[in-house]
């Protein structure tokens, strides 16, 4: 079993942003760098490579609507307000719920808007695990334009998953658009299609959003059930 | 699983009353031509179709059991059956888990693994072989085939039946498989991939115990033969009525529809596109490429059939420049030369035959509609297009319209080797499946 869901299997609990994304990297998928900072004096430090503007998180197993518990600050210009930031996000998140696990906050910077897609995993009643691949936004959220496959999935079935979308042209470039990096899109559900088998305790994974550009792309926003 | 469908002797257990289904099962056996030996068992004695009606079975020799005995009987029988050595067993009984009764099913099954038997059922129709005339069942006997039809559904099995007995369409294999208490889709697929008088196989399904074993097998099957899925319970009323009827929960379909597609099984609507599409695999087991050309003595048809191949995502490209010259000197003046090539009052049989020619070496199959006039008739143009099928190397696929008056038509048509759909749009559904099929 892999470290990060060992630790948190001992603590009842799924794994957070931060180690979602650390299993990320290990299986070589693209993230935004980051910093988890546990106290208002290590804000200098952590932030000093990253560059600006940042966005910083509350990280907690006990809170799952960040923004609504205030736990979510962007478009941090300095080193001021990046203190100020922390310290508002632990007052309002600890004014929210009192008692809630604090593992402390993540700062990285911001990646600049791009075409954004989903990739999910569920486990499926009758078949398992499960992947799905979309268009973010409303695509998803109200066309429901997503693909399924069974795991685990090889290259064709990747190359069918993304074509098969009806927002596919999105992906190939339209009203000026450049055309984007569906190379990438296709080695990022390969892994996550490989992950998603070597990691069975996972239940669910929400990979939302991903940004794609022109050449490859990046996980922003990650979550991994146990 | 080959003593099943293979038995050298076959005893019925149930009541042999007429009307009852014991007397059924009997009659379908005897008068299907059955060549072992048959044993009716019933407590009653007598005779029935000329078979004496046992009323001890300690002492009889059989490979295989149905039973349509009430289900309280059944493990007592199972175990006694299980003593002398019976292997195969159908049972016809229904009381177990789809309604509940999963207690006594599991009971069975414990009996079955036990003794080693292989149990169809229960809650069955009944299984049919037409190549030993094994007719192991309710439903009406089928007419010998190539298409083998595995169903989870007895009475919808019973409706195909009747179907295909009016379209004198022909089965290899029939299983109504109940509620799969040993026996699944996973056994049948591999006894079918292996059984060579099983050239397709279709299959009516409402829920899957596990998706991932079907899968894995279905792949490996799909591969040597194809394999069409009508997979119910999509709406949100069919999946309250699977749910209530065979007891399994119908699952996510955009699931079982990625599923399928990745296992390279093709999914059909109903009863009407399995037909279409298992009858057309007897004419044409293999379509190459995607180039269609539409040939037609009648505009309105042709474009609802051009709308459907386009709405598929299908090809219906225009001719070459040389096509189109080779056109030009063959054809009177006022036809157009565009695909779909329509011959307006030109459709006969001579023109038919010229234009199929012309135009065969550009095209990876043709669509040849015709709806008959007075001065076009519908029996020389099937001829003609007979005739010269075998020298285009393509497949021929016709929508001859419409009804009795091209009812002879469709027979020519049919002995050489050209499948007939009623609209071209019933075509257009087949021929896509069957690109996917030759891609996958």
């Amino acid at each position: 079993m892999h470290e990060l869901i060992k630790n948190a299997k001992k603590e009842n609990r799924s794994l957070l942003e931060t180690e979602a994304k650390l299993l990320l990297r290990d299986y070589n998928i693209s993230i935004p760098t980051f910093k988890l900072i546990r106290k208002k004096e290590e804000v200098k430090n952590a932030i000093h490579c990253l560059g600006y503007p940042l966005v910083m998180k509350i990280i907690s197993p006990d809170i799952i609507h960040k923004s609504e518990a205030g736990g979510v600050k962007i478009g941090i210009e300095n080193e001021k307000s990046a203190l100020w930031a922390f310290q508002e996000i632990m007052r309002s998140v600890k004014k929210y719920n009192n008692s809630a696990r604090i593992h402390g906050i993540i700062a990285c910077k911001m990646i600049p808007q791009s075409i954004e897609i989903i990739v999910g995993m569920m486990k499926d009643p009758h078949f398992g695990p499960v992947i799905m691949f979309g268009l973010g936004g409303i695509f998803v959220e109200l066309l429901k334009d997503v693909s399924f496959r069974v795991l685990p999935i090889k290259e064709k079935d990747a190359e069918d998953m993304i074509s098969e979308i009806k927002g596919y042209k999105i992906l190939q470039g339209i009203r000026g658009e450049t055309k984007k990096d569906i190379k990438a899109i296709k080695e990022l559900l390969i892994k996550i299609s490989q992950l998603s088998m070597e990691n069975p305790e996972i239940t669910e994974i929400d990979l939302n959003p991903v940004f794609v550009f022109e050449n490859g792309l990046k996980v922003i926003d990650a979550r991994m059930i146990l | 699983m080959k003593k099943l469908f293979n038995p050298r002797s076959v005893a019925v257990f149930a009541s042999m009353k007429k009307g009852k289904t014991g007397y059924e099962i009997v009659r379908n056996i005897v008068e299907g031509g059955y060549k072992g030996d048959i044993y009716p068992v019933s407590r009653s004695g007598g005779e029935i179709f000329g078979k004496k009606i046992c009323s001890e079975f300690k002492d009889l020799k059989f490979d295989l059991a149905v039973l349509a005995i009430p289900g309280s009987m059944i493990p007592s029988i199972l175990i006694d059956l299980g003593e002398k050595g019976v292997k195969s067993i159908i049972i016809i009984s229904a009381g177990f888990s789809e309604v509940g009764n999963v207690a006594a099913e599991e009971k069975i099954k414990n009996i079955a693994n036990h003794y080693q038997m292989r149990i169809i059922g229960p809650n069955c129709a009944g299984i049919m072989n037409t190549e030993c005339n094994l007719f192991a069942s309710i439903e009406v006997p089928a007419f010998y085939g190539h298409t083998a039809f595995i169903t989870q559904s007895g009475a919808l099995g019973g409706a195909v039946l009747m179907m295909a007995e009016e379209m004198e369409f022909g089965f290899s294999k029939f299983v109504s498989y109940g509620n799969r208490c040993d026996v699944n889709e996973v056994d049948l697929l591999k006894f079918l991939e292996n059984d060579p008088q099983t050239k397709v196989i279709a299959i009516y399904i409402e829920g899957l115990t596990d998706g991932r074993k079907f899968l894995i097998q279905a792949k490996k099957t799909a591969a040597k033969k194809p394999i069409v899925v009508i997979k119910a319970g999509k709406s949100q009323a069919g999946m309250r009525a699977t749910s209530s009827h065979t007891g399994s929960l119908a699952g996510e379909d955009r699931i079982y529809d990625a599923a399928f597609k990745q296992a390279g099984i093709l999914r059909v609507e109903g009863v009407e596109e399995m037909f279409d599409l298992c009858r057309t695999f007897t004419y044409y087991p293999r379509i190459n490429g995607n180039k269609i050309g539409v040939i037609t003595n009648s505009g309105g048809p042709a474009v609802l059939t051009v709308d459907k191949l386009e709405e598929l995502g299908l090809v219906v490209s225009e001719p070459s420049k040389n096509i189109k010259n080779k056109l030009k000197e063959l054809l009177p003046p006022n036809v157009a030369l565009g695909n779909p090539f329509d011959l307006l009052a030109y459709g006969g049989a001579e023109y038919f035959t010229k234009v199929c020619k012309a135009i065969a070496s550009e095209y990876d199959m043709i669509i040849a509609i015709f709806v008959p006039t007075a001065t076009m008739k519908a029996t020389a143009v099937a001829l003609a297009l007979g005739k010269l099928k075998k020298g285009i190397h393509i497949p021929i696929f016709a929508n001859f319209m419409a009804g009795r008056l091209v009812k002879d038509a469709i027979e020519v048509l049919k002995e050489y080797g050209i499948p007939n759909y009623e609209t071209g749009e019933r075509c257009a559904k087949v021929i896509r499946k069957m690109i996917f099929c030759a891609i996958k």
